[in-house]
């Protein structure tokens, strides 16, 4: 059984605690005697000088192996309907972001605050925004594969699910290759190809979510196989 | 603004008017659950009377429940035979109309077509103990004993005779804003009223930090006594809690001290639609991280 995180990193508790005062004060970190561990209160959308415009009651778990593991967030009083069109879940679990954008704007080392007043203020702002009429303020993902592939052509800035799935290999390697073939599709090498955005890239989509974007991609299993023998 | 006008206004805010479409709702869920239920039981003479936070006056809109009796006579069977009997009895007498949820001793109701849509409503199902229609027995369907004793108009009278309802309704608030749903609203209301029994002439502000410094302080020295029913140990509800009244109210205080009461219960103006939209719309164009949402299935 996994130990949780507050055992293994004492010092993030700390550090939790304070990114909640000064982030989102009404918001607490409860840790119980069977090590569950999670933030819950009042969470408010401001403004760029706080003034608060909305107020979600929200419970985030935090799972045994945070911060590999992302939060799970949960909308507790109903506010949200729990339907798919408003990224919830029937359980309650808010849909915050694609997994596979946290090395951009949650990376593993990033402090909690980042994750509060980045992806999750995003998401309750939208909520928001959307209970008045509006839209999502920077758009949404298709739903379940459609929308990863969503994600990796904007990424990529290609349309090609071909090139997608070659930058996905190639990002999946523990090391970049420079003799390769350039995922790109150009013919030439990795090296004398883009060698400088793959690098980029590497670090806002670290080897373990490539390889896991297959599964969330609904490659089938021969195909991700192959991947992971080369 | 001063903290005991802001304190007030923040009670005016968290008040139903008379004809708030909330309220409304309650009045009429109540009735029909009051009708589908003396239908249910016929034969018997049930009472049905508002209990909790609308007959203490002790409600808030952030979080509102209408709790209502379903109470029988000492010597009358047809509701059942045993207090479980009581309890499934009931049940079954909302299942007719409603979705029904399971509490300790109570019965929460839920619409038929959505489990989700939250009725606000619970339905206490109980037996009086004696003809004078006084001491209740409930059904438990949690813990180690299967009957709790309790009366309902102690437990009003203990609450209103304190004269402590706007202290009790923002540190509800309080709990509410702060997710510590491990305290009983009943426990808390019985803390509220003996931490502060001698501090009735302070002011409210006084009040409240009073209670939070206790918690915060002392949170192992809390007790309270049921005053329905001393035999009532309420101390295992108090232990699941104590911890988490001891961190917020921490962080409340150090809020308090450094930021002012405005951080605690937020800003006083309700705003228009149209402003809330300008206001999102403008905390949008400086967000940085402009992440999606997205999810797994569809």
């Amino acid at each position: 059984m996994k130990s949780w995180w507050h055992l293994r990193h004492p010092d993030l508790v700390g550090q939790i605690q304070e990114d909640l005062r000064g982030s989102q004060p009404r918001l607490h970190l409860f840790i119980h005697d069977g090590g569950n561990a999670a933030v819950r209160g009042t969470f408010c959308v401001c403004s760029p000088v706080g003034i608060i415009l909305d107020k979600y009651r929200i419970s985030i778990e935090l799972p045994p192996d945070y911060p590999s593991a992302l939060p799970v967030v949960r909308e507790i009083d109903g506010r949200i309907p729990r339907d798919i069109d408003f990224h919830m879940q029937s359980d309650g679990v808010a849909c915050v972001l694609l997994p596979d954008d946290r090395g951009r704007c949650f990376p593993e080392d990033a402090p909690f605050s980042t994750y509060l007043n980045g992806p999750l203020h995003d998401f309750f702002l939208g909520q928001s925004l959307v209970a008045l009429g509006g839209d999502w303020p920077f758009g949404e993902w298709s739903h379940g594969s459609t929308g990863v592939w969503e994600y990796y052509q904007e990424l990529l800035q290609t349309e090609d699910r071909v090139v997608v799935q070659a930058f996905l290999e190639a990002l999946g390697k523990p090391v970049f290759k420079g003799h390769l073939p350039c995922p790109c599709g150009s013919g030439k090498k990795n090296r004398e190809c883009c060698r400088n955005r793959i690098s980029e890239l590497r670090r806002m989509i670290p080897p373990a979510i490539a390889r896991t974007a297959f599964e969330r991609l609904g490659i089938p299993q021969t195909r991700k196989r192959r991947f992971r023998g080369r | 603004m001063k903290p005991d006008a802001y304190l007030k206004k923040i009670l005016e805010q968290q008040t139903f008017e008379n004809d708030d479409q909330e309220l409304e709702d309650l009045r009429k869920h109540r009735k029909d659950i009051d009708k589908l239920l003396r239908a249910h039981f016929s034969k018997s003479t049930t009472s049905i009377r508002w209990a909790g936070s609308m007959a203490k006056g002790t409600m808030i809109r952030e979080s509102y429940d209408g709790d209502m009796t379903c109470y029988f006579p000492h010597d009358e069977t047809e509701a059942g035979t045993t207090l479980a009997e009581i309890f499934e009895n009931t049940e079954k007498g909302l299942l007719k109309s409603y979705n029904v949820e399971r509490k300790a001793s109570a019965l929460r109701v839920r619409d038929r077509e959505s489990w989700t849509t939250d009725l606000h409503i619970d339905v206490v199902p109980g037996r009086f103990t004696t003809d004078e229609d006084t001491d209740v027995f409930l059904h438990r369907t949690t813990g180690d004993k299967e009957r709790l004793k309790t009366n309902l108009q102690t437990h009003i009278d203990h609450i209103r005779q304190s004269g402590l309802q706007d202290a009790i309704r923002l540190l509800k608030l309080w709990k509410t804003q702060n997710g510590i749903d491990t305290a009983k609203t009943f426990v808390l209301e019985l803390l509220v009223v003996k931490l502060l029994e001698d501090k009735t002439s302070s002011t409210i502000s006084e009040q409240i930090e009073h209670v939070l410094t206790e918690f915060r302080d002392s949170p192992n020295d809390l007790s309270v006594e049921d005053p329905a029913n001393s035999n009532n140990d309420l101390k295992p509800i108090l232990d699941q809690c104590r911890s988490m009244l001891s961190t917020a109210a921490t962080n409340t205080l150090w809020q308090i001290e450094n930021s002012g009461w405005e951080s605690v219960f937020g800003e006083l103006e309700e705003e228009s639609d149209d402003v809330k939209v300008a206001g999102l719309t403008s905390a949008a164009v400086h967000v940085g991280s402009r992440t999606k949402p997205w999810l797994p299935e569809k």
